[in-house]
C-alpha cells in the first residue's frame, strides 16, 4: 500500500448464505412456506395424535369451520385440519425420494454420457429416450393397480423411474457445452484426472440447474402421487390429499354444497403452497451456487 | 552442443470436421534446448496453440494427435506413457500459460480452492507451503497475493486473471513452460513485470520455454530461437539475430516486413495479402505459393521441406538461392 503502489489488489466480497436467502421478501416467504412444511412432516403427529385425531366422530360430519376445526370437518366427522397436517408427512416423502432418485439418476446418466462420449454416449441416450417416451401416468395406473401395493417405495420408483429421463437429456446437453469452455479444457492441462474433471469442474458447475430440477421433481412427484391417489388406484388412506380430494370431490357431495368447501380446497391448496414455496426460492439456488450472480454485501 | 529439453517429432495434428480432417499442424520437428527460449510465430489460425496444446497431449476436441512423438529429456515420450503418468507429468514438468488464460479458471471456486485442488492432484504433501508460493509469486507479479488468492476469477479483471494464469503456470516449478501469448491483454507496466520475471526464471532456474507472440519486439527481446509457423508447417527456424536480420523463407520476410518500423520508409512495411490456406485432406505443392511473388512450376509441383542453409539455420522454400535475404517482398 505505500511502499509498492503498484501492486493491484481485487475487491473481494464474502456473501453467507443468509445474505442470499434474506435479501429478498419473496425468498423468505418461500423459505417459510417449506419450513412449515418440513415441520408439519415432523410434528405433525404431535400435534394432531392420529389415534385420536382421526377418529370418526358422526356427530360432526360435514361440519363448517369452527375454533376447535379451522377447516372444518370431512364425511366421518374428522378435522380437515387435522387430515392435512397428518397427509403432509408421507406426500412430501415420496416427493422427496422420487425427485432424490431423478436427479441421481438422471445426473450420473447424462453426466457419463455427455463426457465419456462415443459408443457409450450413444447407448444411454438410446435407453433414456426408452424411458422418456413410457407415457408416465398410464403406467402408473397401470402398475398400481396391478400390484394394487400401498407402498410408498413402490410409487417413488415408478415416479422416479418415468422421470429422470428429461433430465438426463438436459444434463449431458449441459456437459456438451461446458466442455467447450477454457477452464475445463485447461483443467486437463493442469493434469488434473477424468473423474476429477467430470465431478469436481463439470458437475458444480450445473449444481444450480440441477438444485432447480430437484425442487420441481418434488412437486412433480407430488402432483402424480396426489393424482393417483385421487383417481382411487391404491388403498384407502384418509390423511393422503389425494384420497382426501377424492373423498372430498366423489363421495361426499362437497361440490354441491358450500358447507364442506374446505373439504376440497384443503389438500388443493396444501399442494399449491408447498408449490409457490418451491418456486419463491428457486431464484436463490442460482445464486448459492454461482458466487458470480451475488450482489451486493459488504468487502472484506 | 547442449542438451534438448524436449525434441517435438514429425507432429501431425488434425480437427475433424464436416468437410473432413483439418490438419492443424502437419509434421512439425521443434527442438527445446535446455535453458532456452524458443519463439514460435507465425499467423493467427497457423497452429501455434495446437502445438504447444500437443505438447502435453491435451489436444481438445475435436482435435487428435495422429502421430508423432513429444520426447522429454529423463523422461521419454510422452504420449507413450500411460494415462495417469501422463497426467502426473503435465504441469509438474511442463506447464503452459494459456491462450485464454483469462477464461482458464474455475469461476465457482476461488484462486486458493483451486491451487489446493491442483495440489490433490499432483499429491503435494505440502499444500499449505503451496498457497503460501503462490502468494509470493504473485507479490513478484505486482498482484496482491493474499487478496488475490482469496477471490473469485469473476473478481479479478483480465489482466489480473492473465497473471494469475501465470502464476499457476510457475507454481509447480516445471523444466519447460509453454507461454501462449502470455503479455497480450496487459498494459506495458505489466507486460514489463511479466517479462522481467520469465527472464529472471529463465535465468535463476534454468527453465526452458516456448514463447508464443504476435508482438515480434517481444520475441526479439527474449527467444533465443525462432520458428516460423506457415499453415501448421514450419517454414524457417534460425536463432533470433539471424532470423530477425536475414529472413530466408519469403513468409518470414514479409511477416518481418509487416512490423511497423519507427525509422525508413513507411511504405516498406506492406504486409502480406490473401489469408493462409485451409489444410483439408491431401495437399500438394507449397502452401504459401499462392500469396508468394516467387512462386514457380515448381512450387506448385512438390512441397518444399525444410532444410539447412546455414548452422542452426533452416528454411523450407525452393527459391532461398535465387532471392536473399535482401530482397524486397
Ligand atoms: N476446435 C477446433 N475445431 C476445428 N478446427 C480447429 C479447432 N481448434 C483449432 N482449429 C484449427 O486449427 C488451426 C490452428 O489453430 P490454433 O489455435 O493452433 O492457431 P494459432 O496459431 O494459435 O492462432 P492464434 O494466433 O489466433 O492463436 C486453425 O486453423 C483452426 O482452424
Ligand atoms: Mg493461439
Amino acid at each position: 500500500m505505500t511502499s509498492v503502489p503498484a501492486v493491484e489488489r481485487p475487491r473481494v466480497v464474502h456473501h453467507g448464505l443468509g445474505r442470499i436467502f434474506f435479501s429478498k421478501p419473496i425468498r423468505v416467504l418461500g423459505l417459510s412456506i417449506i419450513l412449515l412444511y418440513i415441520l408439519m412432516a415432523l410434528l405433525g403427529p404431535v400435534i394432531f395424535p392420529p389415534q385420536i385425531a382421526l377418529v370418526a366422530n358422526p356427530a360432526k360430519v360435514f361440519q363448517g369451520p369452527t375454533w376447535a376445526d379451522p377447516l372444518g370437518t370431512d364425511f366421518q366427522g374428522v378435522s380437515v385440519l387435522a387430515e392435512v397436517v397428518l397427509g403432509a408427512r408421507g406426500v412430501l416423502m415420496v416427493g422427496i425420494a422420487a425427485a432424490f432418485f431423478i436427479v441421481v439418476l438422471g445426473v450420473l446418466v447424462g453426466l457419463v454420457a455427455g463426457f465419456v462420449g462415443g459408443l457409450v454416449d450413444t447407448v444411454l441416450m438410446r435407453v433414456t429416450d426408452l424411458f422418456i417416451a413410457v407415457p408416465q401416468f398410464p403406467l402408473l395406473l397401470l402398475v398400481a393397480s396391478i400390484l394394487n401395493t400401498s407402498s410408498p417405495w413402490m410409487l417413488v420408483l415408478m415416479l422416479s423411474l418415468t422421470s429422470w429421463g428429461a433430465l438426463a437429456r438436459s444434463v449431458r446437453s449441459q456437459v456438451l457445452s461446458l466442455r467447450e469452455r477454457d477452464f475445463v479444457e485447461a483443467a486437463r492441462g493442469l493434469g488434473l484426472g477424468t473423474r476429477n474433471i467430470a465431478f469436481k469442474v463439470i458437475l458444480p458447475n450445473m449444481l444450480s440447474y440441477v438444485a432447480m430440477n430437484f425442487m420441481i421433481s418434488i412437486t412433480g412427484a407430488i402432483y402424480a402421487e396426489v393424482g393417483l391417489l385421487f383417481l382411487g388406484v391404491t388403498p384407502f388412506n384418509p390423511d393422503n390429499w389425494g384420497v382426501m380430494l377424492r373423498q372430498a370431490a366423489g363421495t361426499s357431495g362437497a361440490l354441491y354444497t358450500t358447507k364442506s368447501m374446505f373439504y376440497v380446497l384443503a389438500p388443493l391448496l396444501a399442494i399449491l403452497l408447498l408449490q409457490s414455496g418451491i418456486i419463491f426460492v428457486l431464484g436463490a439456488l442460482d445464486e448459492v451456487f454461482n458466487p458470480r450472480l451475488r450482489k451486493g454485501g459488504a468487502r472484506a | 552442443m547442449s542438451e534438448v529439453a524436449v525434441a517435438v517429432d514429425d507432429l501431425v495434428v488434425e480437427f475433424s470436421s464436416d468437410e473432413g480432417p483439418v490438419r492443424a499442424v502437419d509434421r512439425v520437428n521443434l527442438q527445446l534446448e535446455r535453458g532456452k527460449i524458443l519463439g514460435l510465430i507465425g499467423e493467427s489460425g497457423c497452429g501455434k496453440t495446437t502445438v504447444a496444446h500437443a505438447m502435453l497431449n491435451a489436444v481438445a476436441e475435436p482435435g487428435r494427435i495422429v502421430r508423432g512423438r513429444i520426447h522429454y529429456a529423463g523422461h521419454g515420450d510422452l504420449l507413450g506413457m500411460s494415462e495417469e503418468a501422463q497426467r502426473l507429468f503435465r504441469w509438474q514438468h511442463v506447464s503452459v500459460v494459456f491462450q485464454a488464460s483469462q477464461n482458464t479458471l474455475n469461476p465457482l471456486q476461488r484462486i486458493e480452492a483451486q491451487i489446493r485442488e491442483l495440489a490433490r492432484a499432483h499429491r503435494i504433501s505440502n499444500p499449505n507451503a503451496l498457497v503460501g508460493r503462490a502468494r509470493e509469486i504473485c507479490d513478484r507479479l505486482r498482484l496482491d497475493g493474499r487478496r488475490m488468492l482469496d477471490a473469485y476469477p469473476h473478481q479479478l479483471s483480465g489482466g489480473m486473471r492473465q497473471r494469475v494464469g501465470i502464476m499457476l503456470a510457475l507454481l509447480l516449478q516445471p523444466e519447460i513452460i509453454l507461454f501462449d501469448e502470455p503479455t497480450t491483454a496487459l498494459d506495458s507496466l505489466s507486460q514489463e513485470s511479466v517479462l522481467r520475471i520469465i527472464e529472471e526464471i529463465h535465468a535463476k532456474e534454468g527453465i526452458s520455454g516456448v514463447f508464443i507472440t504476435h508482438d515480434l519486439g517481444i520475441v526479439a527481446e527474449v527467444a533465443d530461437v525462432v520458428a516460423v509457423m506457415y499453415a501448421g508447417r514450419i517454414v524457417e527456424t534460425a536463432p533470433t539475430g539471424t532470423l530477425f536480420n536475414a529472413p530466408r523463407h519469403p513468409y518470414s520476410r514479409a511477416l518481418l516486413n509487416a512490423l511497423p518500423r519507427l525509422t525508413g520508409d513507411p511504405r516498406a512495411a506492406k504486409g502480406l495479402t490473401g489469408a493462409p490456406p485451409k489444410v483439408v485432406g491431401e495437399v500438394a505443392g507449397c502452401l504459401f505459393r499462392e500469396r508468394c511473388r516467387f512462386q514457380t512450376a515448381q512450387c506448385k509441383m512438390a512441397e518444399p521441406v525444410l532444410t539447412s542453409v546455414d548452422a542452426d539455420h533452416r528454411v523450407a522454400c525452393f527459391k532461398i538461392n535465387e532471392e536473399d535475404g535482401r530482397a524486397s517482398v
